[in-house]
């Protein structure tokens, strides 16, 4: 279900204005940052009220004209259609690009395109708002470090809330965005087109939407995690060994050597730890042990990253160019475990 | 002290006065705003046209007794992370046409009623000054954020006052879905609707639904996802082999596709004749998902499946797909129902499943009538 809040009710498409897109979860240094068309820009609480509907003010937080939010905007001309989607449609392409590429390049919470609620707002201060049942506002979503709620008395009529001081939890952590973070997003776009237009059915996509379903917040974590885990079992390879195989965790170990990376003793980890995880969310197995979800979690973003990084300039020739299979669609994900190592069966 | 524990099932209406029993002590109900705004925030008393017309449902359910006003023990939080997690099977087994939204997206209560009044400190306070950080419990959810708040209040429907404890939690959406206006144009379930739903979170119950059935929680995970608008079919089809994989060959015998068709068939089809052309057709499946993972043009690997399913479309292509998911869920939530001693992997369905498979036609009929005893639904 999606729909469109119109927040000063019916009115006639107007001219040109701005699309405004919340992007909870970047934390800005500077402001007007430009990136692949979009610019990023801090908007105080004054200026963001006006975006938003009186009543989203009224929520459980305090600090809703304290704050400072990011937004990606990008300006429009000519006129918006009552639904909102001419105006919104450029703007969320280009910011699903940079989500795509940002993801791959550093840790931190970008929110989906498929769910922000963006805002188009028009010269004339008429907005027009896409929300629905996978667009909630999340003015209230906290991004890397805990959130202080102050203490507070409020009484009306005959009831008396009284609140103790307290804090909320980060749902992830925040992603720094400047200038040269934007430049090497805007690279990062410039690569994926690269692939995009040298292997464009490749397995490697497979595991890349597996990797972005894994950042979905509006996925409970035992989701994000089954398909972290099952891209990264696309790309390296599965967990089970086959005689003579090296195993899962050697083909990571192998790969971060290759590409630089330093970890203690990475193999044990995919070995030991990936494996208990992976084999409670898949079996329900161990139930009484405990398991840092969160920490599994992140981990597994970051060698999904080195991973899916190495492995597209292995298939663009950028690694072993002069190595059989050939750059190209020839270089497949079990050729690539293969040459990280792996006993691959055909049959996989 | 007994809390409650009430969870909003997002873009779902009820008929008025709708008070269905379900299992556990639990019921479906259209909340009363008086009750809603009992649990809430006093200034939520100005929103009260927009939660009338939401007209916003919950489950709501007792939780077991606990030692501590406040703070639910850990395994308080996890009946109540089942209540949220049966709600959603419930909900996308009794209206499988429907996208539903997942219920942790939104809001959930946790109150503890009838407390002791404790005489307010300097400055009317009566809570303590802080309340600790403490992380969730529910480690692979969903939750966004939660507020603990004391309340001195008449109770609903009047009486002396009385105070509360109540934790709100709140999903990405907050309170959005229980007041936006477009929340109002919600699925209306009929009263055959509600009881369906009623026996389904029955069945759940029974099954001890919830993620220590991991293997089965990952179909109606799955069967979420497909029924996401904007899932890529080639995406469903990796999907939804995996998880089927998981139950039918968790030990990846070989040849692979020939074993995953050959217990899919066992599983999923109603006749002799089903099966062999169900074995063609998960044969197809597998086919279509190993040309997605190892490079082929996702649109042939989806065409040749549709040609083999006799799908005409990419619609009757998603509808076979979702249908294989929600007659996974049904079938191992009457399994899990006749033998909750089974593990988290399903291993004795696996086992029995595998035996089925080997059998011949007449003695597999048997077998999987013992299988799937439970199920509520029957191919046509």
């Amino acid at each position: 279900m999606s729909a469109v809040d119109d927040s000063t009710g019916a009115s006639p498409p107007q001219a040109g204005g701005i699309v405004f897109i919340p992007t909870h979860g970047v934390q800005l240094s500077g402001d007007r940052v430009p990136c692949h068309g979009l610019i990023f820009l801090r908007l105080d609480g004054q200026t963001w009220t006006n975006l938003d509907a009186l009543w989203m003010r009224d929520q459980e937080l305090d600090v809703w004209l304290d704050r400072e939010r990011i937004f990606a905007a990008l300006p429009y001309t000519g006129e918006v259609h009552p639904q909102g989607k001419d105006a919104v449609a450029p703007a969320l392409a280009a910011y699903g690009e940079i989500v795509s590429a940002a993801r791959l390049i550093a840790s931190g919470v970008w929110i989906d395109p498929l769910h922000v609620a963006a805002v188009a707002r028009s010269n004339d201060g008429t907005n027009v708002r896409l929300v629905g049942t996978g667009r909630p506002r999340l003015w209230a979503a906290v991004f890397g470090e805990p959130l202080a709620v102050r203490s507070r008395q409020r009484k009306l009529g005959a009831r008396v809330e009284s609140r103790p001081a307290q804090e909320h939890l980060p749902h992830g952590p925040a992603y720094p965005l400047d200038r040269e973070s934007a430049q090497r997003i805007e690279r990062g776009i410039a690569m994926l087109a690269e692939l995009r237009a040298f292997v464009p059915h490749h397995g490697w996509w497979v595991a890349h939407r597996a990797f972005e379903r894994g950042h979905d917040l509006f996925q409970p974590r035992r989701v994000r995690l089954t398909a972290l885990f099952g891209g990264f079992e696309a790309l390296f390879g599965s967990f089970r060994r086959e005689r003579g195989d090296s195993g899962v965790g050697s083909a990571v170990a192998t790969l971060l050597t290759r590409a630089g990376w330093e970890a203690t003793d990475p193999a044990a980890y995919v070995e030991q730890t990936l494996r208990q995880a992976r084999n409670r969310l898949a079996h329900g197995s161990d139930l009484t042990a405990p398991i840092d979800f969160a920490d599994i979690e992140g981990n597994l973003i970051n060698i999904m990253r080195a991973g899916l990084t190495f492995a597209s300039a292995w298939i663009r020739g950028l690694h072993a160019p002069d190595v059989l299979p050939a750059p190209g669609p020839a270089r497949t994900l079990p050729a690539f475990q293969r040459w990280l190592g792996r006993a691959v069966s055909d049959d996989a | 002290m007994r809390p409650e524990f009430l969870c909003h099932l997002p873009f779902l209406r009820v008929p008025p006065a709708t008070d269905q029993t379900l299992a556990g002590g639990a019921r479906l109900v259209a909340l009363p705003f008086e009750e809603w705004l009992a649990l809430e925030d006093p200034a939520m008393a100005y929103h009260a046209r927009r939660y009338l017309e939401v007209a916003p449902v919950f489950v709501r359910a007792p939780l077991s007794d606990g030692p501590d006003a406040g703070t639910l023990t850990v395994a308080q939080e996890r009946a109540a992370e089942e209540f949220v997690e049966r709600s959603h099977t419930a909900a996308m087994l009794a209206l499988p046409a429907h996208a539903i939204a997942a219920p942790s997206l939104s809001a959930a209560y946790v109150a503890w009623r009838g407390l002791p009044i404790e005489t307010p400190r300097e400055g009317g306070w009566f809570c303590p000054p802080e309340v600790p950080l403490v992380a969730a419990a529910d480690d692979d959810g969903i939750q966004l954020g939660r507020v603990v708040v004391w309340l001195q209040q008449p109770p609903p429907g009047g009486g002396p006052t009385e105070q509360w404890i109540v934790e709100r939690r709140f999903g990405p959406a907050q309170r959005e879905w229980l007041l936006s206006h477009y929340a109002k144009d919600a699925e209306v379930l009929s009263p055959h609707d509600v009881q369906t739903f009623a026996r389904h979170f029955d069945r759940l119950d029974r099954a001890a639904w919830g993620p220590r059935r991991a293997a089965a929680v990952r179909c109606a995970d799955v069967l979420a996802t497909l029924a996401t608008p904007g899932t890529p079919a080639p995406d469903s089809v990796v999907l939804l082999v995996a998880a089927l994989e998981n139950l039918v060959n968790a030990a990846a015998d070989r040849p692979l596709g020939d074993v995953f068709a050959r217990r899919c068939a066992a599983w999923f089809a109603e006749t002799p004749d089903d099966r062999t052309r169900d074995q063609l057709r998960f044969r197809g499946l597998y086919a279509a998902r190993s040309e997605i993972l190892h490079g082929a043009d996702p649109d042939a690997a989806v065409h040749a499946l549709s040609v083999a399913i006799d799908a005409t479309n990419e619609r009757d292509l998603s509808a076979w797909l979702r249908l294989r998911a929600w007659i996974a869920v049904d079938s191992l939530v009457g399994w899990y129902g006749r033998h909750p001693e089974d593990d988290g992997g399903a291993t004795q369905f696996q086992n029995a499943l595998a035996a089925a498979a080997a059998s011949a036609d007449a003695s597999w009929s048997e077998q999987r009538a013992a299988l799937l005893e439970g199920r509520t639904h029957v191919r046509g």
